[in-house]
């Protein structure tokens, strides 16, 4: 069977309804509920150790949630786990390749078993800017070629739904950008993205949604602009004509009181608006910093 | 079951074990101590004496006559055989039947009769030589089935030896039963859960997983590449050190099962790990035990002759038992040790079963 013929019931690709699971004693994820819509690049943000990776393992068929239910493409990720594959693709939190074969014998390894045409491996690694270096051993690459690598092995059965497990930690500044420029061609191409990240400017400029995880839980659930609205502070910045900057919080009354005066003085040369960032938001929400 | 998806899995396996210097070891090791230890340790006869009785001319007579170090008594009746023996102190008394030269031509395998001289060392190098030329002969080993009306001089723990099928095998005969065993059970305790812990260790199992292979394809690609490796192995030892004799059919049997059990074996070991320095740690207490039939094989037990009682409950004991009855051409005692390695392997695959449907569950 293959994805195309698998039928899409509805705009959710992926639901989750009080999905929870236990390790060793300790709650890591507490009765989550959440819905991904067909094409959207969705963020799971958090911490390390927030339930991130164990949701993704649930969604992925890995792991059987204790409570809840989740379905992908509308299948249910226990009872129907093996008609999910064929759906899905997975960049994992670890760099998990065959580091004595070469790129090309990892993506042909898995088009075998995807029963894709290793013809598209080639495809792929044009398209991830790797031919040049494919028949090299993994073991030689850098973290950024690895890290390309395991999403063209992702995309070799064109998933419908793609998870992205922290795809650009530990990559150098570059590295990171390649990747994220290749996450935005999916989100723009149709493919669902269920992107986990503790990195928040990466969620702000690729996610449509995210949803704020502390503790196994879901704190908030939302477009970045709307979170940066609700929960974040609005502020000013304030050139006066004397060379010095201000930083005023709009929702103060002294703040803007003091704005109206310098405003009434003419002393002032510039505003510019400035609007919170989603670790702020996370901040407010959660009293602690993400890293 | 994918076959396609478990052929990929084998195969990837098959080809990435071979650069991998730790797993190629594995394979290489026993291969590469045979060879030394068949040059070391060669006992092929200076001297042997051998009385014969052939109601008709035979090559294997004048083939015999014609080697050098061979002192070949022949006699004119079955019964003159044994007394003739006692006479020459000789090694071996060899009772051909009629139309054996025809039968071994024609592909059959005539049955020859062995009595046995005073000198153990003596009558299990005569013996090998025997086989080797009768074998040389047919160009197509198993040629004969051997029947030995009374017990080799060595036989059973009057010697002290506590292994009783020892009888009759040379030490270059044991050297190819211990390196043999030792390349499967190396294979089977090492090498097969090395790939199934690789696998965790890495995550590779999980990109695995999420493809459309299951758990069970992936346990088959092992059993296929361990089964492989240990069958690669043992043929190559057989080949340089002489092992293709005796009861040949008897021997693969045994190495085909005893590669399969000890193949098991490593994947329920894999399936209970997760890391390499915790398997290599697990591996080689699971090793000694299994070793311990042939090792033990080749010591005087004295008063410890119940000790070759309980390694009979060793699965490995049966196949060092049935290999080395084989290679000595008296394969038809050892249908009982095949039949355990079978049963043995009957459990361990549902053993195996269960652990499958646990990880799937």
């Amino acid at each position: 069977m293959t994805a195309s013929r698998l039928p899409l019931p509805d705009q959710a690709v992926i639901q989750a309804f009080d999905l929870t699971r236990t390790y060793n004693g300790t709650l890591a994820v507490d009765h989550i509920s959440f819905q991904v819509q067909r094409g959207e690049v969705f963020g799971f943000l958090g911490p390390n150790g927030a339930g991130k990776t164990t949701t993704v393992k649930m969604l992925t068929g890995r792991l059987r949630p204790d409570e809840g239910t989740a379905t992908v493409g509308g299948f249910d990720v226990v009872r129907e786990r093996e008609r999910i594959k064929p759906l899905i693709g997975v960049v994992f939190e670890i760099q998990n390749l065959y580091e004595r074969m070469s790129g090309r014998e990892n993506l042909r390894f898995f088009a075998r078993l995807h029963g894709v045409d290793v013809g598209r491996v080639e495809t792929l690694l044009e398209h991830v800017g790797l031919a040049e270096r494919a028949g090299d051993k993994v073991k030689t690459y850098s973290n950024g070629m690895r890290q390309r690598l395991l999403i063209a092995r992702a995309l070799l059965n064109e998933p419908r739904v793609l998870f992205l497990d922290e795809p650009t930690r530990g990559l150098d500044p570059t590295a990171a950008r390649d990747i994220r420029h290749t996450i935005q061609r999916l989100g723009q191409a149709g493919t669902t993205v269920f992107l986990t990240t503790h990195y928040m400017e990466e969620a702000d400029q690729l996610c449509r949604r995210v949803a704020f995880l502390s503790e196994g839980r879901i704190l908030a659930l939302d477009t970045p602009q709307a979170l940066k609205l609700r929960y974040g502070k609005r502020r000013a910045s304030v050139l006066l004509d004397d060379g010095s900057e201000h930083v005023l919080a709009l929702d103060d009354p002294a703040d803007a009181e003091r704005l109206a005066r310098w405003m009434s003085e003419g002393r002032v040369l510039t505003v510019h608006s400035q609007e919170a960032t989603l670790e702020e938001v996370f901040i407010r929400l959660t009293g602690r910093a993400l890293a | 079951m994918k076959w396609r998806t478990v052929w990929a899995i084998a195969w990837k396996d098959l080809v990435d074990a071979l650069r991998n210097a730790r797993l190629l070891l594995l394979v290489i090791m026993p291969i590469g101590f045979s060879v030394l230890y068949g040059y070391l340790f060669r006992d092929t006869p200076t001297s042997a004496e051998i009385v014969i009785y052939s109601p008709q001319p035979s090559a294997l007579v004048t083939r015999l006559g014609e080697m050098e170090g061979v002192s070949l008594f022949v006699v004119d009746s079955p019964q003159a055989v044994a007394a003739k023996l006692a006479e020459e102190n000789a090694a071996l008394g060899v009772v051909l039947p009629t139309g054996f030269d025809e039968a071994l031509r024609s592909g059959e395998r005539p049955q020859v009769e062995l009595l046995y001289g005073e000198n153990a060392d003596a009558v299990r190098a005569t013996q090998r030589l025997l086989l080797l030329t009768v074998d040389d002969l047919s160009g197509r080993p198993p040629a004969v089935r051997l029947r030995t009306p009374s017990p080799p001089p060595d036989q059973g723990e009057k010697a002290g030896r506590g292994m009783d099928f020892l009888a009759g095998l040379d030490l270059q005969g044991y050297f190819v039963v211990l390196w043999v065993v030792m390349g499967l059970v190396m294979t089977g305790a090492m090498l097969v859960p090395t790939l199934v812990v690789e696998e965790k260790e890495k995550g590779t199992l999980d990109a695995l997983l999420v493809t459309p292979a299951g758990y069970s394809e992936v346990v088959t690609g092992k059993v296929i590449v361990g089964m492989v490796y240990a069958l690669i192995g043992s043929l190559i030892i057989l080949a340089l050190n002489g092992g293709f004799t005796g009861d040949v059919a008897v021997s693969l049997a045994a190495i085909v099962l005893g590669s399969l059990a000890l193949t098991l074996i490593g994947l329920l070991l894999g399936g209970l790990v997760d890391n390499l320095s915790t398997l290599n740690t697990w591996s080689s207490f699971i090793m000694l035990p299994l070793l311990l039939p042939i090792l033990l094989a080749a010591i005087p037990l004295g008063r410890l002759g119940f000790v070759a009682e309980a390694v009979k409950l060793i699965p490995t004991y049966h196949l060092v038992r049935g290999l080395s009855l084989a290679l000595t051409g008296r394969g038809g005692e050892a249908w009982g040790n095949l039949a355990a390695l079978a049963g043995v392997t009957a459990l361990l695959f549902g053993a195996v079963l269960w652990s499958l449907r646990r990880q799937e569950a």
